[in-house]
């Protein structure tokens, strides 16, 4: 496996002239789209060469990206794509700076996926806090149906693809699949159940497809160079490619890092965020997002855990949306447990009562532990509440916020206890929940 | 969760869009199969028109969308963008989550409260400020960060901020820092423009 550091996505951040399509035009750009156009590659081909690629949803779940275009049925009628730029996982900045610095890469990947799946509407769901992403990406539009590259009859050819921006308005339940389709309907971002899925019964009860920006800014690139190209970079060929991690927290440099699958979380943070501020000890990382259970400085320096999607998960975390959020020995955990459990309660849509009241009764005794407030048994209630909180309820928020809660209280327990025995939060950290 | 009522419309202005608003949200419509999907931004181009959105205003969506006002108001109040009541002229954002809050976004809230003499949660007598502690804005890396009415600034500390707030109240004009740089070229000459950079105009 190749282990040299190749940029895929990121390859033309360090010039922002790239937001321009003729600067993107010079660099290869809608050459993919144009060359499967063109020759009139047909559909089926092009989700193959993005099965065997293997790339994987950027998102959070990290599922197959060709097989879920191959689950939407062919029939007649409109088919849609939403594009999931609802970017609001903690940690988690990624999406923002691929729309801000290269628009027209994700607008290619729009057009192959749409090419692909038969798709002649794309909705960009952009959350609402992004205005200046918006912007740039409704001007890249703009120049692109100039060109004529979205819209009717593009390079040419049969294929029609028209592609629009909208706007969300402060919701994290809208980055769910199912929710972001009600509020593209207008209407509160509750999630759906399911099945049926998206890919059946989706956007207006039509058959959707649902990626992440990061996804889609992968496929002009797996067009181009080939399906084993990119299979070759990363550990194996179900964890190919590279990610985004963002880094942030406690570390000399945080910021983005686009890196191939595989390389091991000390990596990623001694060798390439510059290790820890102060040359203080690790406490603990977050390696996927707020949702995705945390890593112990054991688990990160002794255990040595890959952070590709399968290592994560057999170590009982996942890759989730790749926010790395380091924290060092300073940190209280339980007041990191109170902050995203409030997080969590504030962000529930309300429909499930597991969620909505499980969400609020963690965060509250958290916080009351974190005040010096709690009571033996509140370790035991936390540890009850924890399974209660999975696999029952509509969407996964209610296990996000189960899982979050329940990793930091099994590997950091003592730390409850110490503020449950003191009466007081014994670290003092700097800031207060 | 928060329980929240219908606001009371009795001392308000009956609402309507103007011209350029009208026209816009004609083009909007326009992109979707369903009316109804035009709901949100809908309402955020009411919110750049007023500064908030009224009960009048949901009144008129209600109408204009062939359904409840009560229904507009269940979208309404789902969304933390979506306000009913006034902000201030110029309104801070402010991230607490973990990022940030690792960062020292507990402290910037306290400087702020002082130098801005406004409480979190509320707006200035004068409705020159308001300041609001919201969930994460998506720009960690940039820890501590926070927007000002539609700006991001990143890497912030009460020393950055304080020119910064300075220019505001002298009402020049300040520009965003961190990842939305690579965009001020855009941002500053975009034409045609759906998300306006005008909160701060209207709501005086």
């Amino acid at each position: 496996m190749s282990s040299t550091l190749e940029k895929i996505v990121t390859s033309r951040f360090d010039d922002s002239t790239y937001q321009h399509i003729d600067a993107y035009e010079k660099s290869a750009g809608y050459q993919a789209i144009r060359s499967i156009v063109d020759k009139g590659v047909t559909s089926e081909e092009v989700i193959e060469i993005v099965k065997t690629s293997g790339l994987r949803g950027r998102g959070g779940a990290g599922f197959p990206c060709g097989l879920k275009w191959s689950f939407v049925p062919k029939v007649n009628g409109p088919k849609y794509l939403a594009v999931n730029a609802d970017e609001g996982e903690p940690g988690t900045f990624k999406d923002r700076e691929l729309m801000l610095r290269d628009p027209h890469q994700l607008i290619e990947g729009i057009l192959i996926a749409s090419y692909a799946v038969g798709i002649e509407k794309a909705y960009i769901y952009i959350r609402g806090e992004y205005s200046a992403p918006i912007l740039v990406v409704e001007k890249a539009l703009q120049e692109a149906y100039e060109k004529g590259y979205v819209g009717k009859n593009i390079f040419g050819s049969s294929f029609n693809c028209n592609i629009y921006v909208h706007s969300g308005a402060g919701a994290y339940i809208c980055g769910e699949e199912t929710g972001l389709l009600e509020s593209l309907e207008g209407k509160r971002g509750h999630p759906r159940l399911k099945p049926p899925f998206p890919a059946v019964e989706g956007l207006y009860g039509r058959p959707t497809v649902i990626n992440n920006v990061e996804t889609l800014c992968n496929l002009p690139h797996i067009i181009n160079k080939g399906a084993d190209w990119f299979s070759q970079i990363g550990i194996n060929e179900k964890n190919s490619g590279t990610r985004m991690y963002c880094v942030s927290g406690h570390v000399n440099k945080p910021g983005l890092y686009e890196l191939p699958l595989g390389l091991t979380c000390e990596e990623i943070i001694e060798e390439h965020s510059g290790g820890i501020i102060d040359g203080k000890k690790l406490k603990a990382v977050i390696p996927g997002g707020a949702s995705a259970p945390v890593l112990t400085s054991k688990e990160v320096y002794e255990d040595k855990i890959k952070m590709d999607f399968d290592s994560l998960a057999a170590a009982g975390s996942m890759g989730g949306s790749g926010g790395v959020v380091v924290m060092d020995e300073s940190t209280c955990m339980v007041q990191v447990a109170a902050r995203l459990s409030r997080f969590f309660e504030h962000e529930s849509c309300g429909q499930c009562s597991v969620c909505r009241e499980g969400t609020g009764w963690v965060s509250e005794i958290i916080s009351r532990i974190e005040r010096g407030k709690g009571v033996k048994e509140d370790i035991s209630t936390l540890k009850s509440i924890d399974p209660n909180m999975r696999g029952n309820t509509i969407c996964v928020l209610s296990d996000a916020c189960a899982m979050m809660f329940g990793a930091i209280l099994n590997k950091f327990q003592d730390e409850f206890e110490d503020h449950i025995n003191k009466k007081c939060c014994p670290l003092n950290s700097p800031y207060s929940v | 969760m928060v329980f929240a009522y219908f606001p009371n419309s009795s001392d308000e202005e009956d609402f309507e869009f103007s011209d350029k608003n009208r026209k816009e949200l004609e083009r909007v419509v326009k992109k979707y199969p369903v009316k109804r999907s035009a709901l949100i931004p809908a309402l955020i181009l009411v919110q750049k028109q007023e500064g908030k959105i009224s009960s009048k205003a949901m009144q008129y969506l209600a109408s204009y969308f062939k359904t409840s006002a009560m229904e507009i108001w269940s979208v309404v109040s789902f969304y933390t963008m979506l306000k009913t009541n006034d902000l201030g002229k110029f309104h801070f954002q402010v991230c607490d989550n973990l990022s940030c809050a690792l960062l020292g976004a507990g402290k910037l809230i306290d400087f702020l409260e002082k130098r801005l003499d406004c409480p979190t949660g509320k707006t200035r007598s004068d409705k020159k400020f308001s300041i609001e502690r919201v969930e994460c804005l998506g720009a960690c890396g940039g820890a501590p960060c926070l927007i000002i009415n539609t700006d991001y600034f990143e890497n912030i500390t009460a020393e950055i901020l304080e020119p910064i707030i300075t220019s505001l109240e002298k009402g020049e004009a300040v520009i965003p820092r961190g990842a939305d740089e690579v965009a001020l070229n855009i941002i500053k000459d975009s034409s045609f423009i759906s998300v306006e950079n005008d909160v701060s105009d209207n709501s005086e």
